[in-house]
């Protein structure tokens, strides 16, 4: 995996496998990131435990253990509680989005979205200078 | 990054990446849409078909857009939300839907 100087770590947890690659291709490919998947909540937790991510992109809507599920874990936990997390959501109802501002997370990304623009859209929201 | 400038800034291995990827998604948004036509067309629909059609529909509502099939993830929206809403799944929602699965399917 290539990292370009001032590349950062970010978790990507997703249940779509589509949308989990086309996420880790475009933050790597574009955004010179180091990536790391996860395809459920419980795995994100132990994934974002192990690597120690600059950020966490979160789906919203998954099986099991869901998306404000994951953050309020992720919130819990000795070093990773500082950890900014952004919702990736198709959720894109006013309420809804209101609704995960208000748990805490960096920001709101919705579904679908171009990929090509998700390295900027991130770094804008978590003010990266890239 | 704007739209307009995507294709001066785009990486040859982004680009060769995500035609692949974005064949297989694309494969995957029509096979989720016919499950839902399956599971919603049928004479009657038990409260786990309809709970299995919503998480399809949410799953190509995001999915479809992102892989350039914005008609198939607009009906799937719109089909979710009269599931959502309780407002019964009207036949003019699914043959929408049922249209966009053509057209997915030559993308």
């Amino acid at each position: 995996m290539h990292v370009r100087p001032g590349g950062r770590r970010v978790v990507v947890i997703d249940d779509d496998p589509s949308i989990r690659e086309v996420t880790a291709l475009a933050l790597s490919a574009v955004g010179g990131h180091e990536v790391h998947t996860a395809g459920d909540g419980a795995e994100g937790v132990s994934l974002a435990r192990r690597v120690q991510p600059d950020a966490i992109l979160l789906d919203v809507m998954m099986p099991t253990v869901d998306g404000p599920t994951v953050l309020a874990r992720i919130r819990a936990e000795e070093g990773l509680h500082d950890v900014p997390v952004v919702f990736l959501t198709a959720k894109v109802g006013a309420q809804d989005i209101s609704r995960l501002d208000g748990l805490g997370a960096a920001a709101v990304f919705t579904k679908p979205f171009d990929p090509l623009s998700l390295p900027r859209l991130l770094a804008d929201a978590l003010g990266w200078d890239r | 990054m704007t739209s307009g400038d995507r294709a001066g800034d785009e990486p040859a291995p982004f680009h060769d990446a995500f035609a692949d990827l974005a064949e297989r998604a694309r494969a995957r948004n029509v096979r989720r849409a016919e499950r839902v036509l399956e599971l919603l067309g049928a004479p009657a629909v038990d409260a786990d078909g309809r709970a299995e059609a919503a998480e399809l529909l949410h799953a190509v509502t995001g999915s479809a857009g992102t892989f350039g099939q914005e008609e198939l993830s607009d009906a799937a929206r719109h089909l979710a939300a009269l599931l959502r809403d309780g407002d019964g799944v009207r036949p003019g929602a699914l043959d929408r839907l049922r249209r966009a699965v053509g057209d997915g399917t030559s993308a």
